[in-house]
């Protein structure tokens, strides 16, 4: 008690200056333990009252404590002579060992007050620092996210897009919401748009995505004809419109020309090849429409040539979009926006993978929505985790109700009907009406009596305490006050 | 080498000898009860007085018989009603007719005037008569006609109440129930005792009675050898704070004497646990006293000198919980 006492004046002293030193403590543990032992010192037990302790510890009927008194005596009887040998004879027999067991020091237990005490201040100490080193940490991550948003809307806002001018008009109130609401349930619908952004974007990079090697290999599959090869300088040139004119008006002249033939099979393999490879959005495109159409038909190659001719406008028209949005670079850009929302979405560790994790890749980070909804277990029913009655089926827990004991509250459906009530009939048999009255107190009021006893009880009492009552009658007297006080 | 001893500790086992063979003699006769036989020695060899609280047939006049038997003193025994007068005790002067034709008053001695006197059902006779009795107790004489009468030493009253029936009964009062060295209750056997009881009883021969103290000065010396025991202040302190603790009114009251009692000890409680520690020492083999003695006498010696208040006899607390709290808590 007194060394958590002087822990506790110590750290009052200290306070506002230091909040937890190692050195501090040690000190304070040290002053303690100086101050108890010169406590000790200072009320240390006279040789007598040692005698007694000894005496009560050990069990020696006194023994300790009568030769030390008889020997001091300066006449002793014959009798406490005779005393005194025998303590001594005793205690020369005595074995000593069975006294000095190591006991678990009586005020130790106390010391657990200024240890404990040290061990909050350290803790306290801790967690402050902590929590001061994560709200750095915090404000800075933070800016760092303004900086990235503004960044991306800077990007989208150059770009002529009235598209991704919208994006970066929803990419500011967002980040305005996240900032307001510090991932609540605002943050949460704000990430949600992030993702519907992401997607977006997605959707835009893959309609873009005809690649120049898909390009490369189209053409080298249109050289190998005679007649194609006009239609493949072109591509080869970037001009995928003027080759899909060039492959059109081909199909209209050369009807029939087994070279054409030749053309269509060269660039259906390359096709199937880039297909296979998931190269670009042409070769998928013709290779889902050809394979659908690859039953033997006769005019098969010059329809695979003319859906050739219609997707290399298609990837034109795209061209011509990708020239109005700053070319590569505004899709590089894109990219780049793509990378940053999906960094911010799930933090800097996402941001180097940047891939869609919707996807099933392993090496994507997966996506974290936080929903107050009742979440289901793995492997069970949606239905179970917002608590719908008989959800579970061939579950044998289901007994048809929830488990809240209260009930989960229902929505009711607007079409219900009304509940419907069934009026029964009456038999027609007799029967047999009877009233009992309750026997307990007849139904009368015993406010009058309890206010009679309780103005009554300090009179009683006060007489009831006298002593001229007969000894034998105040039993009976207290007892009878008892059994007539009103019942609660 | 064997030391030789000294006379007072021949003294010493002496009393330790008579004290045991004693006790082994009630035991042929008294089954069980041994806290009583210990307690009603310890009170004989104190100087003291017994009050015996115990329903009838358990003893008690067998008990008192044996032991006026086993030392070889003079017996009396009075049974206790409420037409019972003083006279009856103390004795009377009455008119004698001498050899010359005179007449004179002379002292006709009553059943007091014996070593051991068991006064059965005491509470049954009137506070007359318990006076005359409880003074003769306490100061060893008896004062008829203006003469006084001394009671020869040893004197030991034996006195014994019914629980039970109280109906037509003088309690004690408190100032005599402070005559009384111990208050033992005896307690009904078990079935064990019960057998032995009852073959023993029921037996063609009864069991022979040595005697054990053939001169009544025998208990004077070893009476005037309990007295030397000596011990420390811090023992016969500790005697004074248990008796203090009984005193509600005292700073060393216990939370217990200090809501259930009305009166606390006299003087003749410390008194009285002294002596009775004493001869527990020797008992035990020391010749100073321990507070463990005074301890193992407390219940005995205290138990009669305590009054409760109208709260501890309406709860139904004795006397004995007050005490033992007093131990407990020292």
């Amino acid at each position: 008690m007194r060394g958590g006492a002087l822990v506790v004046a110590a750290v009052n002293a200290a306070r506002g200056t230091v909040l937890f030193n190692a050195w501090l403590a040690a000190g304070v543990l040290l002053l303690a333990l100086v101050s108890a032992v010169a406590w000790t010192w200072l009320g240390r037990p006279t040789l007598e009252r040692t005698a007694i302790y000894v005496d009560a510890t050990a069990g020696t009927r006194d023994r300790f404590l009568t030769a030390y008194v008889f020997s001091r005596s300066a006449t002793p009887t014959p009798l406490e002579i005779v005393a005194m040998r025998e303590c001594a004879d005793f205690i020369a027999a005595f074995d000593v060992k069975a006294c000095t067991r190591f006991r678990f020091p009586r005020l130790l237990p106390w010391l657990v007050v200024p240890v404990t005490a040290l061990c909050f201040l350290a803790l306290h100490a801790n967690m402050a620092r902590k929590s001061s080193g994560e709200g750095v940490a915090a404000n800075a991550e933070d800016d760092q996210r303004k900086k990235e948003f503004e960044k991306i809307a800077q990007t989208l806002d150059r770009a002529k897009s009235d598209d991704l001018k919208k994006i970066a008009d929803e990419i500011r109130k967002s980040e305005k919401r996240m900032d307001a609401s510090k991932l609540d349930e605002s943050g949460k619908a704000a990430l949600k748009e992030m993702s519907s952004l992401e997607s977006m974007i997605q959707e835009m990079l893959k309609a873009q995505k005809s690649s120049p090697e898909e390009m490369a290999a189209l053409a080298e599959a249109l050289k190998q004809s005679e007649i194609t090869r006009e239609a493949a300088s072109a591509l080869e040139n970037g001009k995928p419109d003027e080759a899909a004119a060039k492959l059109e008006k081909l199909l209209r002249q050369q009807q029939g020309n087994p070279q054409l033939d030749k053309a269509a099979q060269a660039v259906q393999q390359a096709l199937a090849q880039l297909a296979e490879n998931q190269k670009g959005a042409i070769s998928r495109e013709l290779q889902q429409s050809s394979a659908s159409g690859a039953d033997g038909q006769k005019n098969a190659c010059s329809q695979a040539l003319q859906r050739l001719a219609e997707a290399l406008r298609k990837a034109a028209g795209n061209a011509q979009q990708q020239n109005d949005t700053a070319g590569s670079k505004s899709q590089e850009t894109m990219r780049g926006i793509l990378a940053e929302l999906q960094a911010m979405k799930y933090g800097s560790q996402g941001s180097q993978a940047g891939s869609d994790s919707r996807q099933g890749d392993a090496s994507a980070p997966k996506m974290i929505m936080q929903s107050t909804a009742p979440q289901p277990a793995q492997g069970q029913s949606p239905l179970v985790a917002t608590g719908v009655p008989g959800a579970t089926h061939g579950d044998h827990d289901d007994t048809g109700t929830t488990k809240d004991p209260l009930g989960q509250q229902q929505q009711k459906s607007e079409g219900a009907p009304p509940p419907v009530q069934l009026n029964g009939m009456s038999g027609e048999g007799q029967s047999l009406h009877d009233f009992m009255t309750a026997s307990g107190d007849h139904s009368q009021s015993s406010l009058q009596y309890r206010q009679l006893y309780n103005s009554m009880l300090p009179a009683a009492e006060e007489a009831v305490m006298q002593e001229n009552i007969p000894l034998g009658s105040r039993f009976y007297i207290k007892r009878y006050f008892e059994n007539i006080r009103p019942k609660e | 080498m064997t030391t030789v001893p000294s006379p007072i500790e021949s003294e010493v086992a002496l009393f330790k000898t008579t004290f045991l063979r004693i006790r082994e003699e009630l035991g042929k006769m008294i089954v069980g009860q041994q806290e009583i036989i210990d307690g009603v020695l310890t009170a004989f060899f104190a100087g003291g007085h017994v009050l015996l609280e115990g329903v009838p047939g358990l003893g008690k006049t067998m008990l008192v018989r044996t032991l006026a038997e086993v030392i070889d003193l003079k017996f009396s025994r009075v049974q206790f009603t409420p037409d019972l007068m003083p006279a009856d005790i103390v004795g009377t002067n009455i008119i004698m007719e001498d050899q010359s034709g005179q007449k004179e008053f002379r002292f006709q001695a009553g059943p007091i005037f014996a070593n051991i006197l068991l006064a059965d059902e005491i509470n049954r006779a009137t506070p007359k008569t318990q006076s005359a009795l409880l003074e003769a107790m306490q100061e060893h004489h008896v004062t008829v006609g203006g003469t006084k009468h001394v009671i020869e030493e040893p004197f030991l009253v034996l006195a014994t109440q019914n629980p039970l029936e109280m109906e037509g009964t003088y309690p004690l009062p408190e100032a005599q129930l402070d005559r009384f060295f111990f208050k033992l209750k005896v307690l009904y056997p078990s079935a064990d005792e019960l057998h032995s009881i009852v073959g023993r009883t029921t037996s063609e021969t009864a069991p022979a009675i040595e005697k054990i103290v053939r001169h009544r000065e025998e208990i004077i010396q070893l009476r005037k050898v309990v007295r030397q025991v000596p011990l420390t202040k811090e023992v016969q302190s500790r005697a004074i704070d248990i008796v203090l603790a009984t005193h509600p009114d005292t700073a060393q009251a216990s939370p217990l004497a200090k809501k259930y009692v009305r009166y606390g000890a006299s003087p003749r409680g410390a008194q009285t646990l002294i002596l009775a520690g004493k001869i527990f020492a020797l008992l035990d083999n020391r010749y100073h006293v321990a507070r463990a003695d005074i301890d193992k006498a407390a219940l005995a010696a205290l138990r009669h000198r305590i009054i409760l208040n109208f709260e501890g006899e309406a709860e139904g607390r004795t006397s004995d919980e007050i005490i033992s709290g007093i131990l407990a808590a020292n």
